[in-house]
């Protein structure tokens, strides 16, 4: 087991798109971890999702072996974090393990909203900052205005920081240095009791689970029995390792380090990440401080498409959770849908994000509902109750008032793009609340607004709008009244629960008219016609029909040639059994994602 | 159950099958390759005589392959389709008719299908003088702004003019249309031109005796799939489509003609007898590259370890040097999806399904099998003593009856061996 002094636990922390997985990719070909010929593009980032889209999702640690000037070899840790606002959890998490971070700023962007909010994490983590200025290969890089930055908009020392280019590995090796000697050295333990903090996992059908973790005092070693200390369950360790893409064997890890062990945990709910693993027989006094609790702002529900899929859904989102301790989630059920799951997320990007990894790496064929914020109704009897489920929502009645969860939005934009954005904000219900030159080029603008507004197509707006060029972060900061409806939709004179979704009454019918378009273009035509209605209460506001439908038929048979034909219509049952039934009604999948997908992304087609 | 042989033999096979009594030829060249075609056909231009002369053996040699492996003793139908048959230099076209017309002498019903560019009256005298009776013509449209999108290779007046000369000889004629043709974009489709129905009117004026009328299929990989995608041309949408087929049906039901299959017309008693083959699931053997044969097994199946009931398919090498080397991939056909496949082809016609014959060949009632999506269709279905069919407008949504049949097929099919 190596000496604590030479270690090194450090993350990189930036802007989404500031270039932390290329340079993740440097370290990686730098140290030589894997042959030359496996090396590819996002090493760190190994879900589909994540390639496909050229994000981090998930925080991914690497052990990076390097000999320094001084002649000795030292370990570096690095962990690679997401940049989006929805996974600033994942980067808490990351920095907690960490002494030191390498915060990284776009040469040709500079300064943005996910720097500045990672850096204060990073800070109040007393981690060692070095400031490190990337792209300096491109043309538009501006390294000197990148300084004034640095020392102006984040109060850093600018005379530390290394320029460096990800793309091409200019100045990987100063910044190797840089690590060894500006970061420190994991802290003594005062104890040589075992005390670790669990801040990943993930399932291996073979092994069980694969606990991620950073040892904080004392030591620990395969044939060690260890405890979890949120439930006091206690397993044998097997192995312990270190993370170099691929699980690499170890004989022990010791304090300071950051590594993984597996002790052929099969019950997947009793390792949750957060929780301290001690000694069984030598247990530590008190476990670490945990994350902090992460709370979800946006609901929906998830269903299986076939309801007799639900118990494989089931084990599929507990697998999904341990890789994603943010993911929150509780039985419901629905009358059109069957058994699912209400579940929170912490952002839109985030149900996406689990809504594809359900489909992919686990392999199952979903329905979500509309999502929703969560609501607080103050009723006449007096009470207050939250809701974020419209299947929740009672008897209008019944209700006093309404409140909705409001949002600082905080957008950094070049000059040019201003107009455009404000226009934007203020179809959302927004209101200006500060406007600030950074400087000549860029402003900040602030405004408040509710936190259903942005949930629909927000993002993508606010990147359309200004040539992507604008961030985007935001804060809750409280609930504000509101008026609020419950919209239902019929589909054949049937109400869909999973239709249903809450509203800003003044736009109910808006939203209503929109619902019933998309509906209608999503869902196939029938042999009758198929009337599609929204409602509020008994009162139908909009509607479209779906025409009978009149012709399906392959109206050509070649010489004979059946097989073709027959393979056709395979592919064509397949199809059909993709749908869902309700009443005597086959939807679709797309209907689902209309209705998820809402307001103007589609106009634009 | 084991199989009895091991297929090896010719005569095991034979005796084990529905003897073939018909015969379809594939002639894989054309004038040029049509926008919509993905089918298996080379532009005659590109061909030396010398390889097309080597072709035409080659589907005449395996075609008496054919005959004696599964010992056939005449044929009732003839089909020699393409591609376009016509466009073989006219030596070679007589050497292919007269090398069919030595192994299948005088069948019932001999068809050679057309084009209008290279249907001439040394084709139509070839024709008449082998003994064919039937001339299947491609207009596909009278419309010239239609025939430049399909990319076809005549005008509408040698379509006329070809259709004359056709009816002029004595034989009988039937004639192809395509319908939902794609037209540009904003230019006001439907509108112009003369429309489906006015066509139709047209072709029974010149004396044809039977009308297919095929919905376009827009296939991957095709010059018009690829105009459609671009943008440059614009589908016709289901309700267009429906009506377009309801004003040439008019036209047709007027004049005595019935349709008699999904898109075939006919008066009664002219239907055409080898596609009734087709859609009653008898025994047919093919030659020529693409072709396929279907065998019908009427005992314990002698095609590997398939169980019986089952049948044999046969597609011929889509190769043309290589062609006589063989190549041909054979495929036996489960019991399960051969009866999924007689309720296929079957209920594409308005005879349906034979019930006594079903329950022969797969020993359950076709009813046992199908009985949740007859009931569901119901308003659509026409059942007598011996047939189960659908009325024009089940016909117009097969295809849903039939994704119904094959859902219910999948839980009520009796697994392999319990039967």
């Amino acid at each position: 087991m190596r000496d604590p002094s030479l270690i090194r636990n450090f993350c990189i922390i930036a802007h989404i798109d500031h270039g932390k997985s290329t340079l993740a990719d440097r370290f990686i070909e730098k140290a030589r971890v894997v042959d030359a010929r496996k090396m590819q593009d996002q090493m760190l980032d190994n879900m589909d999702i994540e390639r496909e889209r050229g994000i981090t999702i998930k925080s991914q640690a690497v052990a990076l072996e390097y000999q320094a000037k001084d002649g000795k070899t030292y370990t570096l840790n690095l962990v690679d974090t997401p940049g989006h606002v929805d996974f600033s959890y994942e980067v808490s998490r990351a920095i907690s393990s960490c002494e030191g971070a390498l915060l990284l700023v776009d040469a040709t962007q500079g300064v943005e909203a996910q720097t500045l909010s990672n850096m204060y994490m990073a800070l109040e983590h007393n981690l060692e900052i070095i400031p490190v200025i990337n792209k300096i290969d491109m043309p538009a890089a501006d390294p000197d205005e990148i300084r004034r930055q640095i020392k102006h908009d984040l109060g850093l020392d600018p005379d530390g920081a290394l320029l460096v280019s990800g793309r091409f590995g200019t100045g990987v090796d100063e910044l190797f240095e840089a690590i060894v000697q500006r970061i420190p050295a994991p802290r003594e333990s005062s104890s040589d009791l075992l005390q670790a903090l669990i801040f990943d996992s993930h399932y291996d059908p073979y092994r069980g689970v694969i606990v991620h973790i950073r040892v904080f005092g004392g030591s620990i070693v395969p044939g060690q029995r260890i405890r979890l200390m949120n439930n006091d369950s206690e397993y044998d360790v097997e192995e312990t390792g270190q993370f170099r893409i691929s699980l690499f064997k170890t004989d022990g890890l010791p304090a300071g380090s950051v590594g993984y062990f597996i002790a052929n945990i099969k019950t997947v709910s009793d390792v949750r990440v957060g929780d301290t693993v001690t000694d069984a027989a030598r247990p530590c006094a008190a476990p670490l401080p945990g994350f902090r609790e992460v709370k979800p702002v946006v609901f929906s529900s998830i269903y299986p498409m076939d309801a007799a899929d639900y118990n494989e859904l089931k084990i599929g989102i507990e697998k999904l959770k341990l890789n994603d301790a943010s993911l929150i989630y509780e039985k419901d059920n629905s009358l059109a849908l069957g058994f699912g799951f209400r579940c929170g997320f912490l952002g839109l990007l985030h149900l996406e994000v689990v809504q594809e990894r359900l489909e992919r790496e686990y392999d199952q064929a979903i329905i979500l509902t509309a999502p929703s914020v969560r609501y607080k109704l103050k009723l006449m009897s007096g009470e207050t109750v939250f809701i974020d489920n419209p299947a929740d929502y009672p008897d209008p009645t019944r209700i006093d008032s309404a409140e909705e969860p409001y949002i600082k939005a905080q957008i950094i934009t070049p000059l040019a793009y201003i107009g455009n954005l404000i226009t934007l904000c203020m179809d959302k219900r927004g209101n200006q609340s500060s406007f600030t030159h950074l400087d000549e080029k860029r402003v900040e603008l602030c405004f408040e607004m509710p936190l259903a507004e942005i949930l629909f197509d927000f993002y993508d707006k606010l990147k359309s709008t200004s040539r992507g060029y604008a961030s985007f972060d935001y804060d809750i900061i409280g609930y504000r009244p509101t008026k609020l409806a419950k919209l239902d939709v019929l589909i054949n004179a049937r109400p869909v629960d999973a239709f249903s979704q809450l509203v800003y009454e003044p736009t109910a019918y808006d939203r209503a008219k929109k619902v019933c378009e998309r509906l209608s273009r999503a869902i196939p035509r029938h042999q009758f016609k198929v009337p599609i209605q929204a409602a509020i209460g008994s009162k139908v506001i909009a509607r479209e029909t779906i025409n009978s439908l009149r012709k399906d038929v392959l109206a050509k048979c070649y010489g004979g040639d059946i097989s073709r034909k027959r393979k056709l219509l395979e592919k064509q049952k397949e199809g059909k059994k993709r749908m869902k039934t309700v009443g005597d009604v086959e939807l679709p999948q797309e209907a689902f994602l209309a209705v998820l997908r809402t307001n103007e992304d589609e106009e634009r087609k | 159950m084991e199989a009895l042989a091991d297929g090896s033999g010719g005569s095991a096979e034979a005796q084990a099958c529905l003897v073939p009594r018909s015969l379809y030829i594939h002639v894989p060249v054309c004038a040029s390759k049509c926008a919509y075609c993905d089918f298996f056909s080379l532009p005659a231009a590109s061909w030396s005589e010398s390889r097309m002369a080597g072709l035409v053996d080659a589907t005449i040699s395996r075609l008496a392959g054919l005959i004696s492996r599964f010992g056939c003793d005449g044929f009732d139908t003839v089909y020699i389709g393409g591609g376009t048959p016509t466009a073989l230099p006219a030596a070679l076209f007589d050497r292919l008719l007269s090398g069919v017309a030595a192994l299948a002498a005088s069948p019932g019903e001999w068809t050679v299908e057309a084009n209008p560019e290279s249907l001439d009256e040394g084709a139509i005298a070839t024709m008449l003088a082998r003994g064919v009776s039937r001339v299947s013509l491609g207009v596909q449209s009278l419309d010239p702004a239609r025939l430049a999108i399909l990319g076809r290779p005549h005008s509408a007046e040698s379509a006329t003019r070809a259709l004359a000369l056709a009816a002029g000889s004595g034989m009988r004629v039937s004639a192809d249309l395509i319908a939902g043709i794609p037209w540009p974009r904003g230019a006001g489709g439907a509108a112009e031109g003369p429309s489906l129905a006015e066509q139709v009117s047209l072709l029974l004026d010149l004396g044809i005796a039977h009308l297919s009328v095929y919905d376009l299929v827009l296939e991957d990989d095709t010059a018009l799939a690829r105009a459609v995608e671009a943008g440059e041309l614009e589908v016709p949408q289901e309700d267009d489509l429906a009506e377009e087929r309801d004003g040439a049906e008019a036209v047709l039901s007027a004049r005595g003609f019935r349709r008699y299959e999904v898109s075939n017309y006919a008066p009664a008693g002219l239907e055409c007898a080898h596609n009734l083959v087709y859609w009653k699931m008898g025994s047919y053997i093919g030659s020529g590259p693409g072709a396929v044969s279907t065998l019908q097994a009427t005992g314990p199946s002698p095609w590997g370890r398939a169980a019986w009931p089952s049948s044999l398919r046969i597609e011929e090498a889509q190769e043309i040097d290589g062609y006589a080397k063989g190549g041909a991939v054979e495929s036996p056909i489960g019991t399960k999806e051969s009866a999924y496949e007689t309720i296929m082809m079957s209920f594409r016609t308005v005879f349906g399904l034979d019930k006594t014959a079903f329950r022969r060949r797969f020993g359950i009632e076709a009813r046992s099998l199908i009985g949740r999506t007859l009931e569901a269709w119901a308003g659509q279905l026409i059942e007598t003593r011996d047939s189960l069919s659908l009325d024009p407008g089940g016909l117009d949504l097969l295809n849903r009856f039939l994704v119904d049949c094959l859902i219910e097929l999948d839980g009520t099919f009796p697994a392999p061996g319990q039967s």
